[in-house]
């Protein structure tokens, strides 16, 4: 037998004889949030299996509880979560409580779930962490939990269910992991969450306050702290008449380590409908990081959300089973925001819905697993989704669609148009993006949109250079560059958010079809601040001020000759250089929320990963 | 392992005043909290403004008065939770390494140094220094390094928030609790409104802290063989004042006048 933990320097395992269990259990449920607490009701509750629940705080729930975001947003609706909501609003409706203005309040989420696991006889360790892993080979057996006392235990189980949402206990069993994206910054934002009093009555602030790795412990205290000592934090919301309630005793951390699952959640499969495995459950989610420095994303990320500007699109997809069996292991199941996912497809899979959907999916496949004496991996399908759909979590016949903001702020399902003349329409106004995600997939429509890159009509002209630069096709090259002496600061406007100026979109573009004959023209954005000092800014959540523009303007310009420099050692030469120059005199900042970071060492950074990568590239390459 | 010159288990209000104290002399301080919020019990200990006593510390009448300037005292006598981001500001500016969401498994002693063993988000971590404070108000620390004092009781209260209405006035109020687990009994009770005591009938409960708040031992030792022990405090100014005192104690043992 080994003991498995996870250190600074990572994971280790040493042999050691078994332990005097304390406890033995059918199912070890490790973090009682979202997705633990549901995991645990339904596997007590459902299937009558001995639980185990490990809470680090005091307090059930997690995110919905402790971290007061109380009300929902976006999520495919159903599940057994739906029941004990119910539960909470009505603990909530007595007279004693100014009710919550935006859903049910933490503490009456806390005790229905509190009332749900005791009734069904969840043995429940609060104040607890876990410090180690017991496993035999690839087959984990229990975990050992110190207590607030300073007292340790070991506890043997058939099961244990990873729900820390970081991936703590996956990371310590010595699962596969995954670290999101080697760019700017590796992890989506995180918030600090106050509770205010408004006129309207209770209400949360979730306000984006920085980066960091939720795994890495003195990260994690120092952004906590610099992200609390802005006098923002306080100042605003209390100073103009809103009584500040409390600060929640969790941070929204919307990203961290994840497993390398049997099967994982891919962007790119959502786009092309394709299902990487059977569904546990579906997703419905707009795509969005929160991220302000779309220059380092993803190529499918930029397409989606910068050139096409589809952050008001929403997907309902499927989430694999596999995506919760981390690869290889045997005991032990991942639900929650540790779920196998890439870096774009996590920014949508952490809704609460989903969350609490996973935790009664992870429930019922260690119950069918247990039953069946099969791996997860191998449980009956017919009889998960059965099992699933009584509840609601899994609907016989779900399928993926996507849904767009309509007229009246609902939300209407839509076909993706192919029809000419419809696409002409829709390019000449100021909300191209269906049509213009459309015509990346119809490239047969190439030489219509040649034709129109010939109008007067400036955004037919346009937005016909960004769809011919999503299929590829570098006949725009002229207007991509027209677009980047743009000074009008004008923007498509298909979504609220995320509407980047076309001068912005032309240097992402040129970067995206590696135009080098355009390089001049990007390194001398590189170079000095030119169009960023008088363009015309129309301030939006992307660009507030000039220094916002400024970042916008180096970053996407940077990012760009990085792609154009792959095939050019001397470019890349010129691009470091320019780029040192211009990071050692000016300082750059990122929006986000209230804040500003500074982020010219994380410029930095980025620039010396990208440049090492590309030269051990080239050095690899045949001469 | 890292090391310190100064270690505090627990972000209350007297080990953020001691570490800041001692992180602008330059010292290398870290503080241990196992939540996320500096000053946990400010939510409950200092709603009993009116008892509060007249500081003996300088620093701790700069820190109150920098509290009324910012509407954290406010003008009920309440502190609000704004004082987590006050007194992040004095961590930051003071340079203290603070580790959060951090759990003590064990503490030992050699040669004059201590060294703790640590896990925190998962992660196992060891620091060393020649000073450890324990500031937990169930003497967790000395209890770990098995020099726990004979009288272990506390108290140990719910807090949570009332308010008139939107527009009305906020206060901060306490419910004793027989213990940490049941403590969600108490908020039950609180929730259908069966408390005992109740609360005035024209408030209405809009929050209930996350964690059961506990107050310090009475009796303590000051120093129990090496290991610092912080005063017990049940006041803002008093906390405030201990936490100024014991890093005076600190510095004129270890190091002299800084």
């Amino acid at each position: 037998m080994e003991l498995c933990k996870w250190m600074e320097d990572g994971w280790s395992a040493a042999s050691a004889k078994e332990p005097d269990w304390n406890g033995t259990w059918d199912l070890i449920i490790v973090g009682l949030g979202t997705a633990g607490a549901q995991c645990a009701c339904t596997a007590a509750g459902q299937y009558g299996h001995s639980v185990l629940g490990i809470e680090e705080l005091e307090q059930l729930g997690g995110m919905a509880a402790a971290g007061e975001i109380t009300e929902y947003y976006c999520g495919n609706k159903g599940g057994l979560y739906q029941k004990i909501d119910e539960k909470a609003a009505a603990l909530e409706a007595g007279e004693s409580y100014l009710p919550n203005a935006q859903g049910i309040s933490g503490w009456a989420k806390h005790l229905a779930l509190q009332r749900e696991l005791e009734e069904a006889g969840v043995t429940l360790r609060y104040d607890s962490v876990i410090t180690g892993v017991w496993r035999e080979k690839n087959h984990v057996l229990g975990v050992t939990v110190l207590d607030g006392a300073g007292q340790e235990e070991h506890h043997r189980s058939r099961y244990v269910v990873d729900c820390t949402g970081d991936g703590i206990l996956s990371a310590m069993a010595g699962c596969e992991m995954q670290w999101s994206r080697d760019t700017l910054f590796p992890f989506q934002p995180f918030s600090n969450i106050r509770t205010v009093l408004t006129e309207k009555g209770v209400q949360c602030r979730n306000v984006d306050s920085g980066y960091l790795d939720p795994n890495d412990p003195w990260e994690y205290g120092t952004q906590l702290v610099l992200s609390s000592a802005s006098p923002n934090f306080y100042e605003k919301d209390y100073c103009k008449g809103e009584p500040l309630l409390s600060i929640a005793s969790l941070l929204g951390v919307r990203e961290g380590r994840r497993i390398v699952g049997e099967s994982t959640l891919r962007f790119s499969d959502i786009l092309e409908s394709r299902e990487p495995g059977p569904p546990a459950f579906f997703c419905y989610s707009n795509m969005d990081n929160h991220c302000r420095a779309t220059a380092f994303e993803s190529p499918l990320y930029q397409d989606w959300i910068a050139a096409a500007g589809l952050w008001s699109v929403y997907l309902k997809f499927p989430v694999p089973l596999g995506a919760l069996i981390p690869r290889g292991m045997l005991g032990i199941l991942t639900a929650g925001r540790a779920m196998a996912a890439d870096h774009d497809g996590a920014c949508a899979l952490r809704m609460k819905d989903e969350m609490y959907k996973s935790g009664e999916a992870a429930a019922c496949m260690a119950h069918l697993s247990l039953c069946r004496s099969v791996p997860a991996g191998q449980i009956p399908y017919k009889e998960f989704q059965a099992e699933l759909a009584r509840s609601g979590c899994l609907l016989p016949g779900e399928t993926s669609c996507q849904k767009r903001n309509g007229d009246q702020g609902n939300r209407e399902p839509f076909q993706w148009p192919e029809d000419p003349e419809k696409l002409e329409r829709i390019l000449s106004s100021d909300r191209p993006g269906i049509g213009l995600w459309a015509l990346r997939g119809l490239p047969n429509l190439a030489p219509l949109l040649q034709k129109w890159l010939r109008s007067e009509n400036k955004p037919l002209r346009y937005h016909s250079a960004i769809a011919l630069a999503l299929q590829g096709n570098p006949a725009c090259a002229p207007v991509l560059l027209e677009m980047t002496q743009d000074l009008s600061g004008e923007a498509p406007k298909t979504s609220a958010r995320f509407c980047h100026p076309y001068a912005i979109l032309g240097i992402l573009l040129i970067g995206r079809l590696e135009l080098l004959e355009l390089s001049e023209h990007l390194l001398s954005l590189v170079e000095e601040e030119g169009p960023a000092r008088t363009a015309v800014i129309r301030p939006n959540d992307l660009i507030q001020d000039r220094e916002d523009l400024r970042f916008q303007y180096f970053s996407h310009a940077l990012a760009a000759l990085m792609k154009l420099s792959q095939s050019s050692a001397a470019l890349r030469a010129r691009v470091k250089k320019a780029a040192l120059i211009r990071l050692e005199k000016e300082p750059f900042f990122l929006s986000l929320g209230d804040t500003k970071l500074p982020v010219n060492k994380e410029l930095l950074k980025w620039l010396e990963r990208a440049l090492t990568k590309q030269e051990a590239h080239s050095a690899n390459e045949p001469v | 392992m890292k090391s310190f010159d100064a270690v505090f288990l627990s972000a209350s209000l007297s080990a953020c005043a001691a570490a800041c104290r001692l992180g602008r002399k330059g010292l290398r301080v870290l503080l241990i909290e196992k939540g996320i919020l500096t000053a946990p019990e400010y939510t409950a200990s200092f709603q009993a403004a009116e008892e509060q006593t007249e500081p003996a510390e300088q620093e701790t009448r700069s820190f109150c008065q920098k509290l009324c300037e910012r509407n954290i005292i406010t003008e009920h006598g309440l502190v609000c939770p704004a004082i987590h981001p006050a007194l992040c500001e004095e961590l930051k500016s003071a340079g203290v390494t603070c580790l959060f969401r951090a759990r003590v498994r064990g503490i030992s002693q050699k040669e004059g140094r201590f060294l703790l063993r640590l896990v925190s988000l998962g992660v196992h971590l060891e620091v060393e220094s020649p000073v450890f404070c324990d500031c937990t108000p169930d003497c967790l620390g000395e209890r770990l390094l098995g020099k726990a004092p004979a009288r272990c009781e506390n108290r140990r209260f719910l807090s949570f928030v009332t308010t008139e209405g939107p527009k009305g006035p906020v206060h901060y109020r306490t419910l004793p609790v027989s213990g940490a687990e049941k403590g969600w009994k108490a908020a039950a009770l609180l929730y259908e409104r069966k408390a005992s005591p109740p609360w005035p009938s024209k408030e209405k409960i809009c929050g209930i802290a996350g964690r059961i708040g506990v107050l310090p031992l009475s009796e303590r030792p000051r120093e129990n063989r090496g290991c610092i022990s912080m005063p017990p405090a049940y006041t803002l100014q008093q906390a405030y004042d201990a936490g100024i005192q014991t890093a005076r104690a600190i510095e004129e043992a270890q190091y002299g006048a800084l």
